[in-house]
């Protein structure tokens, strides 16, 4: 009976209660909208803040730039060239500064060879021709090699491609000042077959000699160690000379020969994050998944290899592999190294005992992930063919003794890992070193601009939601006052005829709430439906692929792997909706409350003369 | 018979400068099938003293009997409720229910059926003299005298023996004074409620069977 008079009474008022019905409906849909959008912000935020990264590379800039002449001998001119100088490799640690709140901390990456001779490998590019050919030779009348001279080759010490010839065109074309060479003597030398033009138009190719027989191992202080046959290109074979330290140097190098094409570089990391070339995404986890940030932290022997370098040895992921590391390089990536044409060149196999380098260190790694590398490029910012990435702290040796190049921080090798959004804040810290001679990059793959987008959106949400609860509030306000307050005679008519107080209470507020209840629970189901419909055409015309992420690969299927944007959770709508029917009943309550404070007979014996 | 009795009773408030003393040991006793006038100038305290009858307050000293309980020990809702109605000046209907829905609300209130409170509500709009017509009528499409009537037929309704009716024919022409007193004289001559009328209209007093005068806050015959 009371909810039916209640109810009665309100219908019978119906431009009022429309328009109550209406604009609670309006204030729900708009709290609704406000607080899913503002739940779909934060959501979004914290799943970018997941998938996001920021990094930095550090580059040690050139100092010099020196005009530098090289002799040809072949064109009887001499080449002019840039090279460019650094000067000492400045170290890590002044990275650690006031301000620079590091996630990862920078780290200058090394990468190893780990030679592997029970394993296929893509064969590093090498240079065109025969390569290096190591041979005995002899000149049929004394000479100086700087032109164009035919030399006897005795015998092939090393050749990967042996060739049938006696005699080769030989010139030490680079080497302004040739020494002489004589007639029935014996040489031992390295050589490659280079070409030189001859016309405008064609190429000839001579035989010029490489300096192989010389080390150039380094200090951990990247001190280059002295080595007396530095600069020797070729020398005299005489009776027992293999017997000889010489000797045995040109037999420790033909013994070097082939370890590159059983080799494999191997980084050493604190994270995959720091590596550019998964940074960049173009190299990803195809299967398995990422070393884990503990893994890397214990230092456990776990391992990336190449998916390439894993298909043709059978290797899947969980599979265990030895990897014996002989050589460090403190100077240039894996991928920049092994994808031009300057592996050898770069650095010589032999070190300053004139000795090859011996394994310093050796673990079995069980393979976690395949890495798939796409496009191709010949940077230091590419992954090399058979590349393998494992833990730094998994190392429990010294390589100190087998560093075979050295140089400065360089943006391939080094680099470091922030929290997403403080870019400006480090980049100020940074400036503030005046390092001038090192270059910082920074890359957040377009975290800050999304960022802000997302602030945007986070703030029209909070501008609504707080748009939805003034609106809210004034509504309820406004009817309670014309429904209840308004109505104070109604109460006093009830009290008079008996009626308790708390069935007042219950008569007043019934219809009234019912409006509420209605109006709200459309208003939050439309809200729900439109931040629904805008989170579908957000997420519909710029969703965020990052099939090649680092974050995302751990749980993708097949490398694929979609960003999506967050989509308004239905359980916020129902309290929203909940939220604003509590709010209506306790206010009802308390205006009744001091309605029901009034006397009824004062109110009701109002007399009109 | 006794229905209501006022033993010594007194009333007063507290305003922010002085203690009013709105009514001052009345006593007096009403019996069901008597009309009763109380009369008095304005600020004489008969208005209070009806208050106190009807159960919307309660003495300061003093004790309100109802059929011989202390109306201090009654659940004063339930008395309101069941044995006492209050008929005002202003009729004080309910705006938004018709003219049955009106008379229905004491009779389902003390938790009678619809249907059944529907048709006791027709029975007592014909008893009062109102047209079936008006049965679906709001309040204020009916005339005063209308309204007055059906606030009667409102308060016979209840099923009490009491009707207090505070001025109820100051807003009425003469001709319907006139029916509203035969009205309430013909409810406690035939129908055995005791009504107690506050009047400032002297051929109202005089229809009564007893006139009370109250003079500041006095009973004063």
């Amino acid at each position: 009976m009371l909810l039916r008079n209640s109810i009665k009474q309100i219908m019978r008022t119906p431009v009022k209660t429309i328009l109550f019905l209406l604009l609670v409906t309006f204030a729900a849909a708009l709290s609704t909208v406000g607080i899913n959008l503002w739940q779909m912000s934060n959501s979004n935020m914290n799943d970018f803040e997941k998938v996001f990264t920021t990094i930095g590379t550090i580059e040690q800039k050139k100092s010099v730039l020196n005009k530098m002449e090289q002799w040809d001998a072949m064109e009887q001119t001499s080449r002019y060239y840039y090279g460019s100088k650094y000067n000492p490799p400045i170290p890590l640690s002044v990275l650690d500064f006031d301000g620079a709140n590091y996630i990862q901390k920078t780290e200058k990456r090394p990468f190893y060879g780990a030679y592997l001779p029970d394993y296929q490998l893509f064969p590093p590019d090498r240079n065109g021709g025969r390569g290096v050919i190591i041979v005995e030779f002899t000149v049929n009348e004394d000479c100086v090699p700087d032109h164009k001279i035919e030399i006897n080759i005795e015998k092939q010490i090393y050749t990967k491609y042996r060739f049938n010839t006696t005699t080769v065109w030989f010139c030490d074309r680079y080497n302004p000042n040739p020494d002489q060479l004589y007639a029935g003597k014996t040489y031992v030398m390295a050589m490659l077959e280079t070409p030189y033009r001859t016309n405008d138009t064609s190429y000839g190719y001579v035989y010029t000699p490489i300096e192989m027989i010389g080390s150039w191992q380094y200090s951990e202080e990247g001190e280059v160690l002295p080595d007396e046959m530095q600069g020797i290109l070729y020398e005299e074979v005489t009776e027992g000379f293999y017997e000889t330290e010489h000797g045995k140097r040109w037999l420790n190098l033909v013994e070097c020969m082939e370890l590159p094409y059983h080799t494999i570089p191997v980084t050493a990391t604190n994270s995959t994050n720091l590596l550019m070339p998964f940074y960049s995404g173009t190299s990803y986890i195809i299967t398995g998944e990422d070393i884990s940030e503990e893994e890397y932290a214990h230092g456990d022997k776990v391992c990336l290899v190449s998916n390439s370098f894993a298909r043709i040895n059978n290797l899947v992921v969980g599979d265990k592999i030895m990897l014996p590391l002989y050589y460090a390089n403190y100077r240039d990536s894996a991928g920049g190294a092994y994808r031009t044409s300057e592996v050898w060149a770069g650095f010589n196999m032999l070190n300053a005992k004139g000795e090859p380098y011996p394994v310093f260190y050796e673990a079995e790694y069980t393979i976690v992930g395949l890495v798939m590398t796409v496009g191709g490029g010949s940077s230091g910012y590419t992954m090399a063919k058979n590349e393998v990435i494992i833990p730094t702290k998994s190392i429990q040796a010294s390589d100190k003794d087998n560093i075979v190049a050295y140089g400065p921080m360089m943006g391939y090798t080094t680099s470091f890992q922030i929290p997403n959004g403080s870019m400006k804040e480090y980049k100020e810290a940074f400036q503030k070193l005046g390092l001038d001679e090192l270059e910082l990059r920074l890359y957040d793959k377009g975290y800050t601009e999304l960022r802000a987008g997302l602030d945007n959106i986070r703030s029209m949400a909070f501008i609504l939601l707080a748009a939805g609860v003034i609106a809210t509030v004034l509504i309820l306000v406004f009817f309670c006052n014309l429904f209840i307050t308004k109505q104070k005679k109604r109460t006093a008519i009830e009290r008079s005829l008996g009626m308790s107080k708390w069935k007042c209470t219950q008569s007043m507020i019934s219809g009234i709430l019912l409006i509420v209840l209605f109006g709200s629970l459309i208003g939050s189901l439309m809200g729900y439906l439109l931040t629904s419909t805008m989170a579908n055409v957000v997420s519909g015309s710029s969703s965020y692929d990052l099939t090649y992420t680092i974050g995302s690969v751990r749980n993708s299927v097949g490398g694929e792997t979609v960003a999506e944007y967050a989509y308004p959770a239905f359980s916020f709508s129902a309290i929203t909706c909940a939220i604003i029917i509590l709010f209506a009943f306790m206010l009802a309550l308390a205006v009744i409350a001091n309605n029901l404070r009034y006397e009824p007979l004062e109110l009701l014996s109002e007399k009109t003369e | 018979m006794e229905i209501l009795r006022a033993e010594q009773v007194h009333y007063s408030y507290q305003t922010k400068y002085q203690t009013i003393e709105a009514v001052r040991g009345v006593s007096y006793s009403f019996e069901t099938g008597n009309m009763y006038a109380i009369v008095g100038e304005s600020g004489s305290g008969k208005s209070t003293f009806l208050s106190l009858l009807a159960g919307l307050d309660l003495p300061t000293k003093g004790n309100v009997y109802v059929e011989g309980e202390d109306m201090a020990v009654l659940n004063r809702d339930s008395y309101r409720r069941e044995k006492a109605s209050v008929v005002y000046q202003s009729f004080n209907l309910f705006p938004l229910l018709t003219a049955q829905e009106n008379v229905m609300f004491p009779i389902e209130l003390k938790g009678t059926g619809k249907r059944e409170a529907a048709k006791k509500a027709a029975e007592l709009i014909e008893r009062v003299g109102l047209r079936e017509q008006v049965l679906y009528q709001f309040p204020q499409m009916m005339s005063g005298g209308e309204q007055q009537r059906l606030a009667i037929a409102r308060a016979m309704a209840a099923g009490g023996k009491i009707i207090l009716a505070d001025e109820p024919t100051g807003n009425l022409d003469s001709e319907n004074q006139q029916n509203i007193v035969q009205l309430l004289k013909e409810a406690a001559h035939t129908m055995e409620f005791a009504v107690i009328v506050i009047t400032h209209n002297p051929e109202v007093a005089a229809e009564a069977d007893y006139v009370l005068r109250m003079r500041d806050g006095k009973l004063i015959n």
